[in-house]
C-alpha cells in the first residue's frame, strides 16, 4: 500500500520534508518504514528500547489509528504526540 | 449461759447482713469501675488510633498528589514550546522537590506503626517509582537536542497523566481498607 505519512513540524525539520509516500499495511509499519528511510528521525519516533513512543498517535480522517490496522491504499496518516494537562 | 443453735445462727446471719454482704457488693462495685476505666482506657486509644490513622492517610494523600501535580507541570510545558512557563515549572520543581520527597518518605515511615506490612511495602515500592521519575526528569533536562527532549518530555506526561495517577488512585485505597478507613472491603 503506498501511504502518505505527513509529520509534526519539528521531525519534519529534522527530515528536511514534511511527508514521506512509503509503502506500508500499517501505522506501525509506517513509522518504521520513516524511520529507516530518514535515519535521523528514529529516536523522535521509537524510544532508546526501540519500541513507539508511548504519547504517539497516529490519525486519518479526523479519527485514531489503532497502530496496527490495516491502511487503505491511499490513505494520508499524520503523526501527533499526546500532551495533557491537569 | 450456753446459746441455742438457733441464736447463734442468727448471729452469724445478723453479722453477714451487717459487714459481709456490703463487704462484697463494695468489692464488686471497684472491679467494675476498674473494668469501665479499662474500657474508657482501650476506647481513648482506640479513637486516638482511628484520629492518626485518619490525618495519616490525608496527609499522604495530600503529598503524593503534590508531587503528581509538580511533576506534570514540568512534563506538560516541556513538552509544549512556551519556554518560559517550562522555565518557571523547572525551577518550581527544584525548589520544591526536596521537601515533597522528605515529606511523602516521613509519611511512610510513620506508615509502619499504622498498617500493615504489605501496605507499608506497597508505600516504599511507590516511593522507589517516584525517585526513578525525578531521576528521569533529570536525565531528560540535560538532553541536547531540543526535539528528542520535548518528546522524552511528552512520553513522561502520558505516563504520569495515565498510569502514575491510577497507582496513586490506588495505592491511597489500599492504604485506606487496609486502616479499614474505606467504605470497600478489598481494593478492586
Amino acid at each position: 500500500m503506498a501511504v502518505t505519512l505527513r509529520l509534526p513540524a519539528d521531525i519534519a525539520r529534522a527530515a528536511g520534508v514534511e511527508e514521506l509516500l512509503l509503502e506500508a499495511h500499517s501505522a506501525d509499519e509506517l513509522a518504521r518504514r520513516a524511520a529507516e528511510a530518514h535515519p535521523e528521525i528514529r529516536r523522535y519516533l521509537f524510544d532508546s528500547s526501540g519500541r513507539p513512543r508511548p504519547s504517539m498517535a497516529f490519525y486519518t480522517e479526523n479519527r485514531i489509528l489503532d497502530p496496527y490496522e490495516q491502511l487503505a491504499d491511499g490513505s494520508v496518516v499524520e503523526i501527533t504526540f499526546a500532551i495533557s494537562g491537569g | 449461759m450456753p446459746f441455742s443453735a438457733d441464736f447463734l445462727e442468727k448471729l452469724i446471719l445478723l453479722a453477714l447482713s451487717a459487714f459481709a454482704i456490703p463487704f462484697v457488693l463494695k468489692f464488686w462495685e471497684q472491679q467494675r469501675a476498674v473494668r469501665e476505666k479499662d474500657r474508657d482506657a482501650a476506647r481513648l486509644r482506640q479513637d486516638k488510633l482511628i484520629q492518626a490513622q485518619t490525618e495519616f492517610l490525608d496527609q499522604l494523600t495530600q503529598q503524593l498528589w503534590r508531587w503528581r501535580y509538580l511533576t506534570m507541570r514540568v512534563t506538560y510545558y516541556g513538552g509544549t514550546d512556551v519556554a518560559a512557563r517550562y522555565g518557571t515549572a523547572r525551577e518550581a520543581y527544584d525548589n520544591q522537590i526536596w521537601d515533597v520527597l522528605n515529606d511523602i518518605r516521613f509519611e511512610i515511615s510513620k506508615s509502619r506503626r499504622l498498617v500493615s506490612v504489605a501496605v507499608h511495602d506497597a508505600l516504599r515500592n511507590f516511593y522507589n517509582t517516584i525517585v526513578e521519575i525525578d531521576r528521569d526528569l533529570l536525565s531528560i533536562s540535560a538532553e541536547a537536542d531540543p526535539t528528542a527532549k520535548k518528546l522524552m518530555y511528552t512520553d513522561m506526561n502520558h505516563k504520569v497523566f495515565s498510569s502514575v495517577s491510577e497507582s496513586i488512585d490506588k495505592l491511597v485505597e489500599t492504604v485506606a481498607v487496609d486502616l479499614g478507613l474505606s467504605t470497600h472491603q478489598s481494593v478492586p
